[in-house]
């Protein structure tokens, strides 16, 4: 408690300090001076001179301005058409000069969007980025564009299927079992970006709701990464504020926009071919139990050209080029905006169309948007806007860990086999069946599979804003959210292996899900904005927040229709069909403070104080009770110092901004379940009885996690800012974090969620931008990087989690995705080595073995004993990248620019799922030409183990074997852009550009691509399951303005 | 217009950074060529390809081409080869493409033998040899320890000559000497009724049981009654009788077959003689055991000092014998219905109970009425006289009584007709003495029942009391 006060009382003492300090210099002064552009040094005119509220000029033929201002310590700021804008102050000079950048350079004096408004980044004393829309981005998706390019943003993309979008994650992680992606407001509204429903379709990771915003709709995205204000019961993880387009003139402008491209299928991973497939076959067949003169008898071994099958089965396939190819792009784009003093337009149209680089998938979106402004009264102005966005998905399945994935079939089916039937006369038009070996045909599974994902999202919003005297507004923005998410799913007889239900086996199965999204949205403020002080600025908003979701999903399950023509569900056969569904409610209100002040545009100070409340919390959660219902409050506070604005600083020309910023506030994660608190039952079946049972263990003390964050930065700017430094470093402390705390032996399960845990985090940002080269040729260039640490302080007992094979621990001291499996030191070469060892091997079944020649070498840690089991597991890699960030050039000249973005991630390891299924050596699937050097005789020294079926040594366990450096510098996009000189006539610009994505890419990574998240939660990172990979693409474009 | 001077940068900090991140991107190399590397040049190469290029294997790649195997040594699945050097094959005839054929193919098996347990593995010829890498020897030759790995399988160098045997039905009917059981054997030929190969037809309608297409082979009656001695996956002991050791059996066997006519009499002991003469497995004389089980189940000793010589075969070992090791108390030796297995009763008032002494801890009890029986079910395996006894005691409470037992057999609408009654006899006074109940000659194999009567002539009628029926072949 004194601890607070304390804080307090140093506040306000601030305050006092900086008042006094203000009014202590005023007065009227004139003010002189010349504007210059930065490039070519020459003096412009027209260039407006203003000190906001007080007085204003226009820079004359000579460039030259005379100004008057109440007291030579304030910041002028100038503005003209074409150039950028920019804040200098005066620092008690008379006669400055000033040189104008180019609109659009990189600067400190950009514009960003905060919560409480937009504001330059100069004045902001939070770590934040920003990023403008732009017609050379070809990507996708929102979240698409903000990849590589902010520093403690890694924007990783999900898989490379259409649409597949990115899991994002600012700064790290904070949280082992909720939802760690940021917090996304579209134009002042919460985005909600989950996906509540899931798939039928295998290795479909998540819907990505940010697919259903256009990115040439956006006209800004802001990432607020650490502690702010209004959003903080949900900021936890960084919020993402995106603005889209609205008309800022009233002459009418019409832009055509459309880009074709083309997407290359990856590079084959070197599985073997038929003559080493074969070979390795034998061993594995003799080793099931089967001797070798059998083996060489059967039909898909034989060599007897006689046999009716030989042509079948005598195949060399590259069954990777069967489901990869090369994929076409095409979108197309208008936008018209404009209107008149009383009413501004921005509508805008797209289609989009996306092949995927596995064969017969797709995504089509059709997208448009009107957002409006209307003057209705002198005092009152109200806004709209609307959108509608349908995506339509042609999915197929994607990763190695399930039977029927396409990834999984093209590397895993013996290259002996054919996709269709083949005979003494050729190849029939007949698809194969699955194989002897029981494996499905992938292309049977590419041609006759349905996996449609329809997406449709509704987003209107009105609002208006009400100003009652000068600076004071009262504004409300009322949204409605309507997302329907339609998934039809076949999975074929033909070519595919039955799958074995609890009650029967399906030879084919379909499908059909529908998820509903209804979100009622309403945001109220209350606003002051102080306009005529020159010395102190400040505005105060006051606001409440409501927010109200109904979701329901819905699905049924078929199987066994009568044909694959015959693909309803009401074909099916009655007794396998099957029904389900979940409905979910949820409301949340926030009450918010926030108070921006600075003085002299030298000192900052902001503060701001959120409560929210949600029916997700417990009734006997910690926290304030308003309403019968228990809220968090989340307060923030940062200040700012501009250094290189005081007096002091006049004489030192080189340093045009110097800036130190610090904030301190307490965020939250509300991602709890709808009915954590509460005891609640579900159906379930037991020997054919139908009765009901506890589904949870209720924790009425369930509440948010708190993440409080720390945050001190410096910004530099150097030359008239063509070196630009920004640092940060944070901590962040997790408290209250959701972990499972083991449950009573008495209720039937073995944990539940509690808000036992907590975890902090470290680290840092440092950012350089630099002009080069400043002439007619302007070449810019950028050096991002980003270090965090995370470690888990506290957790009630050991989690873990798996996915592909993989084991991830949670525990106190480790970091979050911590691989946790065993250590491993190369092969014995013989029995006697093994015997020497003294080492034994406790099967899964208990039974102790001794290890022979060819078995994996796994390092005895817990040496009280002489046994290699479960005890001796280690943790064997970190997920967390140690560095992450991004390196850009953009060299322009008459017009043509090229820009080059590389993106990096270091010391990040990976799990190679894939390797791991593919150098197991467990079964018939084929395997990665890497086991040709499998150990095959007593006495060969070798780092590949023996060939087994069922693999009953388990030498394909979790080990480091897996474990990979994930480091990866990746040419994200290369663009040349000409801007086609237009006279002003009708065409008012027009703009070609040629572009690449993932040009090249520069790892030691042995899978498919570095790139890949399975999910948005936090342990699951760096797990390859063999998703679709990321894809190199090229794009030819145009950009016709009217 | 008038210019000013604008901003310079560091140049030299620049290049700096260009530089090193230049090197840095020079850096980079493919990554499976890194990781998949191999400095064996033989693993792109057949095992053929191996044989072909090795001037040592000249005289073995000679014998491929001849046997036709080298096809399949160039043929993608795993194989392992024991590949003998020119020096020592030089003396296998070019001409004889059979004999080529069977020794090549006996140096190559398909599959990876890396156990370094000893293991029979199964070559191309479709014989086995015995391998052992620990001591690096295929069929007690030696071998190269460390194999040439090529694509598909391993190449063993072998530095001592190793040739496929004769299974021991080969050598028994090929090479082994003429002899008195050999002769018999050779009678046994003959098309056997052979299920395997059979396809079921149908069922018949009187009996339930299948009817097949009856596909019928020429064989040996040993081989299909006793064990599949040519069998080359599997392994024997096979004895050959000396004359004088086979003419002495069949004289003694033909005293228990008395019932028959001659000629039958003479058959069932010469029969009889020579199915007892395989043990499973393989037994080096060195490992012989004081008694072992034949394939029919009758207890043999077989000593070294009554073997005159022996014969290694690829499927197991044959041993020439001058004495029968069977005892003809094994071969006839007395059969045991016990009292708790008792088939079925006049009522449902018999108790198993415990009985101190009785053989297996328990004996039937049966509070009998007069005509009170127990029932027991019997096969008599050969026709034979055979001699009924007992192992019966009376309760403490009681003084000896009588009791006898009758033979029945199934007569018309399957009710039990007696066709053999023994007088009474006393219970014992302990468990181990066997009381006499009466002899019978069976002329042929059958099922028959033994019910055990109390004597229903005294009042009380005494329990049934019955540890033990023993039934014993008798040549007397």
């Amino acid at each position: 408690m004194s601890s607070q006060r304390s804080k307090y009382i140093i506040l306000f003492l601030i305050i006092t300090f900086l008042f006094k300090a203000g009014y202590s210099q005023t007065g009227n002064k004139k003010i002189t001076g010349r504007v210059v552009d930065a490039a070519t040094g020459q003096l412009l005119d027209g260039i407006k001179v203003t000190l906001p509220g007080i007085s204003s000029t226009i820079t004359a033929d000579s460039g030259i301005f005379e100004i008057s201002v109440p007291d030579d310590n304030i910041t002028l700021r100038f503005e003209g058409i074409g150039y950028q804008s920019e804040l200098v102050a005066l620092k008690g000079r008379s006669d400055i000069q000033v040189q104008l950048n180019e609109e659009g350079y990189h600067s400190v004096y950009n514009t960003v969007v905060t919560p409480t408004g937009d504001r330059t980044l100069i004045s902001v004393n939070n770590a934040v980025n920003g990023i403008k829309g732009s017609y050379k981005e070809t990507a996708g998706s929102a979240d698409e564009i903000m990849q590589g390019k902010m520093a403690g943003v890694n924007v990783i993309s999900r898989s490379g299927d259409p649409g597949a979008g990115t899991n994002i994650f600012i700064r790290g992680y904070h949280s082992l079992n909720t939802y760690s992606q940021p917090l996304i407001v579209v134009d002042g509204v919460l985005y909600d970006n989950r996906d509540y429903a899931g798939s039928n379709i295998t290795g479909n990771p998540e819907n990505n709701p940010l697919l259903l915003i256009d990115p040439k709709d956006i006209e800004s995205i802001t990432v607020l990464k650490d502690a702010v204000p209004v959003y903080g019961g949900k900021a936890a993880n960084g919020v993402i504020l995106i603005n889209t387009i609205r008309a800022k003139q009233a002459a009418t402008r019409i832009d055509f926009y459309t880009h074709h491209g083309v997407s290359f299928k990856p590079v084959n991973l070197p599985v073997m071919e038929a003559d080493d497939y074969k070979v390795y076959l034998t061993d594995q067949i003799t080793t099931a139990g089967i001797s070798g003169d059998d083996a060489s008898n059967l039909d898909f071994m034989s060599d007897d050209i006689t046999s009716q099958d030989y042509y079948r089965y005598h195949n060399n396939t590259n069954w990777q080029d069967e489901i990869f190819n090369n994929s076409t792009e095409h979108n197309y784009y208008v936008r018209v905006t404009g209107g008149d003093e009383k009413m501004k337009m921005a509508a805008s149209v797209g289609y989009l169309n996306k092949e995927g680089i596995i064969k017969q998938s797709e995504l089509s979106r059709y997208n448009m948007r009107i957002n409006g402004d209307i003057v209705a009264t002198q005092n009152l102005d109200i806004n709209v806007g609307l959108a509608f966005t349908l995506n339509d998905k042609d999915l197929k399945g994607s990763g190695v860990y399930n039977q029927l994935s396409p990834v999984y079939l093209a590397l895993a089916k013996g290259p002996i086999f054919a996709p269709y039937i083949n005979n003494e006369q050729g190849t029939t038009p007949n698809l194969e069946d699955y194989d002897p070996l029981a494996i499905s045909n992938p292309v049977a599974i590419l041609q006759n599979m349905v996996g449609d994902v329809q997406d449709k999202r509704f987003f209107g919003t009105f609002g208006f804003k009400y100003r009652f005297i000068p600076g004071l507004i009262f504004g409300s923005t009322f949204n409605i959210n309507f997302d329907e998410k339609r998934e039809t799913y076949f999975m074929p007889d033909i070519g595919v292996i039955p799958t074995l239900l609890p009650n029967g086996v399906a030879d084919n199965s379909a499908s059909a899900l529908v998820d509903r999204y209804t979100g009622l949205y309403n945001d109220t403020r209350l606003t002051y904005k102080n306009k005529t002080n020159p010395i102190h600025n400040y505005n105060v908003i006051a606001g409440v927040r409501f927010n109200t979701v109904d979701i329901e999903s819905d699905w049924a399950n078929a199987y066994n229709t009568p044909s694959d023509e015959i693909s309803t569900l009401s074909s099916g056969s009655e007794n396998l069909r099957r029904t389900g569904g979940n409905i979910g409610k949820w409301k949340e209100l926030t009450c918010y403070l926030a108070a921006d002040y600075n003085m002299l545009q030298k000192y900052f100070l902001s503060v701001g104080l959120s409560l929210d409340g949600s029916s997700r919390f417990g009734s006997q959660a910690k926290g304030i009770s308003l309403f019968s219902h228990k809220f968090g409050l989340f307060p923030s506070v940062s200040a700012g110092w501009l250094i290189s604005s005081e007096d002091f600083m006049s004489n030192i020309e080189m340093i045009d901004v110097l800036k130190i910023r610090a904030s301190y506030g307490a965020t939250g994660n509300d991602d709890i379940s709808n009915r954590s608190d509460i005891k609640y039952y579900s159906t379930q079946r037991y020997i054919g009885v139908v009765g009901i049972a506890y589904t949870d263990i209720p924790n009425q003390h369930i509440q948010w996690e708190t993440v409080k964050k720390a945050n001190f930065g410096i910004d530099i700017a150097l030359f008239n800012e063509r070196l630009a430094f920004h640092g940060d470093i944070f901590s962040h402390r997790t408290e209250n974090m959701l972990v499972y705390s083991p449950a009573s032996v008495i209720s039937g399960t073995d944990y539940f969620l509690s808000n036992d845990g907590s975890m902090k985090s470290h680290g840092f940002e440092l950012g350089i931008n630099t002009r080069i080269v400043n002439r007619e040729l302007k070449w810019d260039a950028g050096l991002a990087i980003a270090h965090f640490k995370n470690e888990i302080t506290s957790i009630p007992e050991e989690q873990y989690a798996y996915l592909g094979n993989g084991v991830i621990i949670a525990r106190e001291g480790s970091p979050t995705g911590s691989f946790y499996g065993f250590r491993t030191d190369g092969v014995y070469a013989s029995d006697q080595e093994a015997l020497e060892s003294g080492l034994l091997n406790r099967l899964p079944s208990g039974e102790l073995v001794n290890f022979r020649g060819g078995d994996v070498k796994y390092v005895n840690f817990d040496d009280s004993d002489n046994i290699i089991d479960e005890k001796d597991r280690q943790i064997i890699g970190d997920a967390t990248p140690d560095l992450t960030g991004y390196l850009n050039s953009s060299v322009s000249w008459k017009g043509i620019t090229l820009d080059m973005l590389f993106s990096f991630s270091f010391g990040n390891d990976v799990y190679n799922g894939v390797r791991a299924q593919y150098e197991s050596m467990r079964s018939y699937d084929n395997q990665l030409i890497t086991v040709n050097n499998r150990w095959r005789y007593d006495g060969q020294v070798t780092d590949m183990p023996r060939a087994e079926y069922g693999d009953p040594m388990q030498n394909a366990r979790f080990s480091d074997r897996w474990i990979e450096d994930g480091s990866y510098l990746r040419l994200k996009t290369l663009t040349l852009s000409y801007d086609l000189p237009v006279k002003q006539g009708f065409f008012k610009n027009a703009m070609v550009f040629l572009s690449a994505n993932n040009l090249i890419t520069f790892t030691r990574y042995l899978g498919y691509d570095p790139e890949f998240s399975n999910s948005s939660y936090s342990v699951y990172q760096g797990i390859d399951t063999g998703l679709t990979p990321v894809y190199k693409s090229v794009y030819t474009g145009l950009r016709v303005g009217l | 217009m008038t210019k000013y001077k604008t901003s310079k940068l560091p140049y030299n900090a620049i290049f700096l950074i260009a530089i090193a991140f230049t090197l840095f991107l020079s850096g980079c190399r493919d990554n499976w060529d890194s990781y998949y590397k191999t400095d064996d040049e033989n693993i792109e190469k057949t095992i053929l390809q191996g044989i072909e290029n090795d001037p040592a294997l000249s005289k073995f790649n000679e014998y491929l081409k001849i046997s036709g195997y080298d096809k399949q040594l160039a043929s993608p699945l795993s194989y392992s080869v024991w590949a003998q050097t020119n020096d020592i094959i030089s003396d296998i005839e070019p001409g004889d493409t059979a004999s080529i054929s069977n020794y090549v193919g006996y140096c190559i098996s398909v599959g990876n033998y890396n156990d370094t347990e000893q293991s029979r593995i199964k070559m191309l010829n479709g014989k086995y040899a015995l391998l052992d890498n620990t001591n690096n020897t295929i069929e007690n030759a030696s071998f190269s320890g460390t194999p040439q790995v090529y694509q598909n399988g391993l190449l063993y160098i072998t530095t001592e000559k190793f040739s496929p045997k004769k299974n021991i039905w080969e050598i028994f009917t090929e090479d082994a000497p003429a002899s008195v059981q050999k002769q018999f054997v050779e009678t046994l030929y003959g098309y056997i009724f052979d299920e395997e190969n059979s396809k079921i037809i149908g069922v018949d309608q009187e009996t339930g049981l299948s009817v097949y297409d009856s596909v019928k082979i020429y064989t040996n009656k040993i081989l299909i009654d006793v064990a599949d001695l040519e069998d080359e996956e599997k392994l024997y002991t096979f004895i050959i009788l000396s004359d004088d050791a086979y003419n002495s059996t069949v004289a003694a066997y033909k005293t228990y077959y008395k019932p028959l006519d001659s000629t039958s009499v003479d058959y069932m002991a010469a029969y009889n003689t020579c199915i007892d003469l395989v043990i499973p497995g393989k037994i080096e004389t060195a490992d012989l055991p004081a008694a072992t089980i034949t394939e029919t189940g009758i207890e043999m000793s077989l000593q070294p000092d009554n073997i005159a010589d022996f014969e290694l075969a690829s499927n197991g070992i044959i041993y020439y014998v001058n004495t029968n090791p069977i005892a003809l108390t094994s071969k006839f030796k007395e059969m045991v219905v016990e009292g708790e297995d008792i088939e079925s009763a006049k009522t449902l008032t018999w108790k198993i109970v415990q009985a101190e002494g009785a053989s297996g801890g328990y004996e039937l009890y049966y509070e009998a009425e007069k005509g009170t029986w127990a029932q027991y079910q019997f096969d008599i395996p050969y026709p034979a006289r055979y001699q009924f006894s007992i192992s019966a005691v009376a309760p403490d409470t009681l003084s000896p009584y009588n009791q006898y037992i009758e033979l029945h057999q199934k007569g018309a609408d399957d009710k039990s007709v007696p066709f053999a009654a023994f007088d009474k006899a006393l219970t014992a006074a302990d468990y181990s003495q066997k009381i006499p109940m009466g002899e019978y000659t069976f002329q042929e194999e059958q099922t028959i029942a033994i019910r055990i009567y109390s004597d229903g002539d005294v009042t009380p009628v005494p329990p049934i009391t019955l540890d033990r029926i023993i039934i014993t072949p008798t040549n007397e």
